[in-house]
């Protein structure tokens, strides 16, 4: 990687140019450039690099996360609630019965203080509180209530975790002074979520793209497609391969057998062999690999469609698991069971296998069509296995975040709600003389979702059977660490293979993950290469609405598959256009239809994140609108030429443009690592050729977050940067600019932090000087005998005395005084007053002047009574004073017995134990803050934080991590 | 008596908080013995204890502290009193501290009061600004000139804080009312109220009592021209051994000859000494310049913190060199004497 260089280059401008500029610009500007640039010919665009803010105000160091929240409370969890198979709930018990929902919404974050008010609420009391940041789900209803129609709206059906800084958080658009209010750092990042007063973020994962096909070497050594169907309704895998190296087979969960393709073909109405040779390819070469395949059904006596379907409904599993949990109706019944095996088959092959083709009213056309391109690039892949599919090519790689992982949570937990409710219903109906008519809205238990999204984000864990999936680690605990770690955290990627796996192909660098993933933060061990992080500008798509491209397509010249014969697919000139993974028709003339998409997309006629990518080998068009793939701004250029001009650099830091601007007319665009293959990126201005599409913003925008705080990394052995992305998070520095105030369990604060000597333009960017790690050393480096121990320094003791490396550890604890279910209740107690000074008259009144000395005096008599001194009357500690070891921080006690309940209620004095909270520790240290509140139930809740300074060089077990500087 | 010599010393330089002076005709250990006395052994006064009444501010305690500590304290009349004459508080019969042994000073700053009088002063200065400056929430800065030192038993106050380390600092940055060294910022509604306590105490113990920001020495220069050699050189060649130099020690006289100008200022970076190598027409000449270091002659360069003017440090150095040898001397008269060990 180039130095980024600070190219001061002239600061031309064509003058054709100048007609692109829009309107508003001075007009004394112009006059003044014109005069001072006719000469030079080329327009340079000097410090481009000065973009990268404008993309960090626009889209934020976190956007990804927050976006696609966002886009999952605001539409994805309408479409969840509008799915055909949630929408509308009936009883067996009653036929007449039905609930159907009409809308639903997600409101204002809140906190129930008691089971009928609820008040709103900030994060920050939320994270003192232990609470959780929740927002109430609330629906519109229309239902049966006895013969009446109702019509409510608004009805809560459970609260749901909200993403700091996300549309729906307080925070959200809240300018410094506003935040700062709220006792909220400027400079968080938001994208996570607080639950039980923990800050957690939900990770992003890496799979394998859905609805694609991949074409790959089974463990058999066959050639094999698997395909990954995913819809609202159902979500499964199939796989198209050639058994034994001769015929092809398509395998199933939901058939017991792998079963021929041709029959699968001829099932789904395509009974002419002729009809199918055409679609697959009618080359000799190629119908000699079919052959054998096509021959198959015959050995098997299957001629016809209904032959096939028999043949194929025997092999249907029957398992009731296919119907899915629950009762049916209500439960997840992936089709309609039908009568007869042929009808059943014709189900499974219509809504089951490949569920990802759409089949209207059993016109299997375009499954078919799809089913033999299929087999075509199985069989060319199987002759040669170098069009084999690259599975670690990041094209191939679609991040989860965590907007769909809640969606498939709430999903989950909508239909578990709706199962509970129908079961109410069914019971609340069928009896038999009913005082009262049956209103379902009152058994409405919102704890369901509720508690389902507390606990899968307290404990990572994503189990849902009806998605067959079972996850762990989903979530983690935002480090604090340093202000460094909690971004860093924040733009980490998982990915699914297992940590055991010995493998090294998913854990190697991709080129394909070029600008995308950056290539030094990663953690060694086993983690290594599964655990990446984003670069700098790379961002996350979220879900696009495909439909409106599908008609576009068709509007720029495509012909319609379905009316195509399989000749005209296969003919040499024509190209297949793929939309999302389905085939939507051909095209004559792809580089044209590649090009006037593309155009489309930079007049801003097309969603900017959509991406169009030719590949020559498989004479195809692949045009993507789906979530979860990974791309990155890129300037245009043009005969050489970039499209932005220093013209626009200059609107842009005046504000005269934004960023928003140059997107729509095409300056910059997004490409995602697909198109990308389509694309010649120059690294800098004076690489340009003719040929050339793109150029890249900065090299620096390679690096991630934490390897961009390197100063000169292309100095430095590859490994060192690694290390040091491990080693920047754990810098001890500033947390947040609330860090006093967060209480958070541990805190380690530097005294005199620094902002670095030696900057980088992403320390910039993600104000690392506002909230700086670290202080700047004057290092000697020694060569001689003596000191030179390696990784060692020595420090200077005056330096020490006067504040270097000093740094303030602070300790929250905390106790709970709980109420239990017989009306006892945890009690503080102030301190044991000495029994002697009690005898001699001096218990009578340690009342009025029981202020830090004069309490602590008449304890003070009695060592055994030394532990309660750090205690003010009401038994919580007080500010100030010194902790040592088994020092009681908070005298608390329990009523011993908590579950008798014939208890006489105050009668008789309840027996208490101690359950003092006590300090330990090896060294001493001071109370800072106490806290007393009340969580969400309804608990008071103690909180404190001790602190103890330490010197640099006496914490232990923290190296000192240096951020060298290079040469 | 052969080699027998008197060390010597001449001073280059003297301002309040800056000494510089050459000690000659003596060795390195004499003089690393005089460096390292001034740093560390001797005594000034600095806040030592400090008990807190009110903090609301955004600092802790231990922070406050530790800056409180390294404020440096000063005798303001030393024939009055000076700070070598308090006693040790180890050795002081008082329990914890008295005013034989420590001083003591008090901060007590409210938000309030602090900024209608900033508001004051800034309204003297700027003819009249808006009143209602009080109100506005801006911070306010506590600083050493904040601290009240209490007066000792004859009701002088001979102890102030060194709010500029010399005169010269206090003419460039303004008078200590709204100068000083910063201790915190203070926001509305915050305050401050504590007492510390000042003790006598030295370097080795904890850097605040150290009296030097810089104790440095280095071995006078020598730089020697060649003159035999030099006459080869041209007259590029001449200005680029004086360009090469980054502290130019070197010039050129007025018939173009190179004269070492300034040879106090060289830094023994070697560059001179590198090019000669490059000038030599004949790889067996001389090297037209070289660089060594006198041995006997040390530049000292001390710059203190204004606990103590730069002229007292010294002097009271040598003094404890003095008293370290002469204690020696009477032990071992003891021994002679008595032949006891
Ligand atoms: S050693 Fe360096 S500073 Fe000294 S005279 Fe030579 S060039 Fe100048
Ligand atoms: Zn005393």
């Amino acid at each position: 990687m180039a130095p980024p260089s600070a190219e001061n280059c002239s600061s031309g401008i064509k003058a054709s140019n100048i007609s692109n500029l829009g309107s508003n610009f001075f007009f004394t500007e112009l006059a003044d450039q014109l005069q001072e640039d006719v000469s030079k010919p080329v327009t340079d665009v000097a410090d481009k690099w000065k973009l990268l803010p404008h993309f960090l105000q626009l889209r934020g160091l976190m956007r990804q996360h927050i976006d696609s929240f966002d886009f999952f409370v605001n539409r994805e969890i309408k479409d969840i609630v509008n799915a055909a198979s949630n929408r509308e709930l009936r009883s067996e018990a009653d036929p007449k019965f039905w609930l159907r929902y009409t809308d639903v919404h997600v409101g204002e974050p809140s906190v129930d203080d008691d089971a009928y008010v609820s008040s709103r609420v900030t994060p920050f009391q939320c994270r003192l509180r232990d609470c959780t940041y929740s927002a109430p789900i609330t629906v519109d209803v229309r239902y049966t209530r006895g013969r009446q129609i109702v019509v409510k709206r608004g009805v809560m059906i459970g609260r749901i975790p909200i993403m700091l800084r996300s549309c729906k958080c307080i925070l959200a658009g809240r300018s410094e002074a506003e935040l700062a209010e709220k006792k909220e750092c400027p400079y968080d990042p938001g994208g996570y979520f607080i639950v039980k007063g923990v800050e957690r973020v939900i990770l992003m994962q890496e799979q394998l793209s859905k609805n694609r096909v991949i074409i790959e070497e089974d463990n058999k050594g066959n050639v094999s497609a698997s395909i990954t169907s995913s819809t609202h309704d159902r979500k499964g895998r199939s796989n198209i391969f050639v058994k034994n190296g001769t015929k092809v087979y398509l395998k199933n969960n939901l058939l017991g057998d792998d079963v021929p393709i041709v029959v699968v073909l001829k099932a789904m109405g395509m009974q002419s062999d002729q009809e199918i040779v055409c679609m697959v390819g009618d080359s000799p070469e190629m119908l000699d690999a079919f052959a054998p395949s096509l021959e198959e059904p015959y050995h098997l006596g299957i001629c016809t469609q209904a032959q096939a379907l028999r043949y194929i409904g025997a092999k249907i599993r029957n398992t009731t698991q296919n119907r899915g949990p629950g009762p049916s109706g209500m439960g997840f019944a992936f089709y309609r069971r039908a009568s007869s095996p042929e009808e059943e088959a014709r189900e499974v092959l219509a809504s089951v296998i490949l569920n990802h083709v759409p089949v209207i009213n059993f016109d299997f056309r375009t499954k078919c069509i799809f089913v033999c391109h299929v087999i075509r690039r199985v069989l060319l892949t199987h002759r040669d296995r170098s069009q084999l599919d690259d599975k670690d090519y990041y094209g191939n790689k679609r991040l989860e975040l965590a907007g769909q992982l809640l969606s498939l949570l709430f999903e989950d937990l909508f239909k578990r709600l709706n199962v509970q409710l129908k079961k109410q219903a069914d019971q609340g109906l069928s009896k038999p003389n009913r005082t009262q008519s049956f209103d379902v809205i009152k058994c409405i238990r919102t704890d369901t979702i509720t508690n389902g999204f507390i606990q899968a984000i307290a404990t990572g864990n994503w189990k849902l059977q009806r998605f067959r999936m079972d996850r762990q680690g989903v979530t983690q605990v935002l480090t604090r660490l340093s202000y460094i770690s909690c971004l860093g955290m924040m733009t980490r990627i998982n990915s699914q293979f297992e940590k055991t796996r010995k493998v090294s192909g998913p854990r190697s660098l991709q080129p394909s993950q070029w600008g995308m993933i950056c290539p030094a933060d990663t953690p060694e061990g086993e983690a290594c290469g599964l655990v990446k992080n984003l670069a700098l500008l790379a961002h996350v798509t979220t879900d696009e609405e495909s439909e409106p491209i599908r008609k576009l397509c068709f509007d720029l010249g495509i012909e319609d598959v379905t009316l195509l014969s399989g000749a005209e697919i296969n003919a040499s000139s024509n190209y297949l256009v793929f939309l999302n993974g389905l085939i939507v028709g051909c095209h004559s003339r792809p580089l044209r239809f590649v090009r006037l998409l593309r155009l489309l997309r930079r007049k801003g006629l097309v969603a900017e994140f959509v991406s169009v990518c030719l590949h020559e080998v498989q004479r195809a068009i692949y045009i993507a609108t789906d979530g979860g793939r990974v791309c990155r701004p890129l300037l245009v250029c043009e005969k050489g030429v970039p499209r932005l001009t220093n013209m626009m650099m200059r609107q842009l830091s005046s504000g005269l443009l934004t960023l928003a601007e140059l997107i729509r007319c095409g300056v910059v665009e997004y490409v995602d690592v697909n198109e990308e293959n389509n694309c010649l990126i120059a690294l800098a201005q004076t690489q340009l050729t003719v040929k050339h599409t793109h150029m890249e913003i900065d090299p620096l925008t390679v690096l991630g977050v934490v390897a961009g705080l390197i100063p000169y990394p292309h100095h430095n052995q590859s490994p060192r940067n690694t290390y040091q992305c491990a080693m920047g998070k754990q810098a001890m520095g500033t947390v947040a600019l609330n860090q006093y105030e967060r209480l958070d369990s541990l805190l380690y604060a530097m005294v005199y932090p620094q902002k670095p000597l030696v900057t980088t333009r992403t320390l910039d960017l993600v104000n690392f000087n506002e909230l700086p790690g670290g202080q700047n050393a004057i290092v000697a480096v020694m060569s001689y005998s003596g000191y030179d121990i390696e990784d060692a320094v020595v420090l200077n003791k005056a330096s020490l005395d006067r504040g270097f490396g000093r740094c303030l550890i602070l300790r929250k604890h905390q106790t709970s005084l709980r109420k239990y279910a017989n009306g006892a209740a945890d009690n503080l107690r102030g301190p044991p007053e000495d029994t002697a000074a009690a005898c001699s008259g001096m218990g009578g009144e340690p009342s009025a002047a029981q202020s830090n000395s004069a309490g602590a005096y008449s304890i003070r008599r009695d060592p055994r009574l030394r532990r309660f001194e750090a205690l003010d009357k009401d038994g919580i500690c007080q500010v100030g004073e010194r902790l040592e070891n088994g020092s009681v921080m908070i005298n608390k006690e329990s009523p011993i017995s908590v579950a008798d309940l014939n208890m006489g209620s105050g009668a008789d004095p309840t027996p208490f134990k101690p359950t003092p909270l006590s300090y330990k520790g090896p060294a001493p240290s001071h109370v800072d803050q106490v806290l007393i509140t009340s969580n969400e139930g309804g608990d008071l809740l103690v909180k404190g934080s001790a602190d103890a300074t330490a010197y640099g060089g006496t914490v232990t077990g923290r190296g000192v991590a240096a951020r060298r500087n290079g040469a | 008596m052969p080699n027998v010599r008197a060390p010597k010393l001449e001073i280059l330089e003297l301002k309040d908080d800056f000494i510089k002076f050459i000690l000659s005709d003596t060795d390195a250990s004499v003089a690393n013995a005089l460096r390292r006395v001034m740093i560390a052994e001797v005594p000034t006064l600095a806040i030592d204890l400090v008990s807190f009444e009110v903090n609301s501010s955004v600092l802790n305690d231990e922070y406050l502290a530790h800056r409180l500590g390294l404020i440096p304290l000063r005798s303001v009349n030393p024939r009055y009193k000076k700070v070598a004459d308090l006693k040790d508080f180890r050795d002081c019969d008082c329990d914890s501290h008295c005013s034989r042994c420590s001083v003591e000073l008090a901060l007590d700053v409210r938000y309030q009061t602090k900024r209608q009088q900033v508001a004051l002063v800034e309204g003297g200065r700027e003819g009249g600004m808006e009143a209602g400056m009080g109100e506005g929430g801006l911070p306010v800065n506590v600083t050493s000139a904040d601290l009240v030192v209490t007066p000792d038993e004859d009701q002088q106050v001979w102890v102030e804080p060194a709010h500029y380390s010399s005169g010269a600092e206090r003419d460039r940055l303004g008078d200590p009312s709204s100068g000083g060294i910063s201790i915190v910022h203070l926001g509305p509604e915050q305050s401050i109220r504590l007492t510390a306590i000042a003790k006598k105490g030295i370097g080795k113990e904890h850097a605040k009592w150290s009296p030097c920001a810089v104790a440095t020495y280095t071995n006078e220069p020598v730089i020697t021209l060649n003159k035999e050699e030099h006459g080869k050189l041209s007259l590029a060649q001449k200005k680029q051994l004086i360009d090469c130099c980054p502290t130019k020690v070197f010039r050129l006289d007025e018939r173009e000859n190179v004269t070492v100008a300034r040879p106090g200022k060289c830094i023994y970076c070697q560059e001179c000494q590198a090019l000669a190598k490059t000038l030599k027409s004949d790889p067996d000449d001389d090297p037209v310049v070289q660089v060594t270091a006198n041995e006997e002659r040390f530049v000292f360069a001390v710059e203190t913190t204004g606990a103590l003017t730069a002229g007292e440090v010294v002097e009271h150095a040598l003094e404890i060199v003095l008293s370290k040898i002469t204690e020696v001397q009477t032990q071992l008269v003891h021994i002679a004497r008595t032949g006891v060990v």
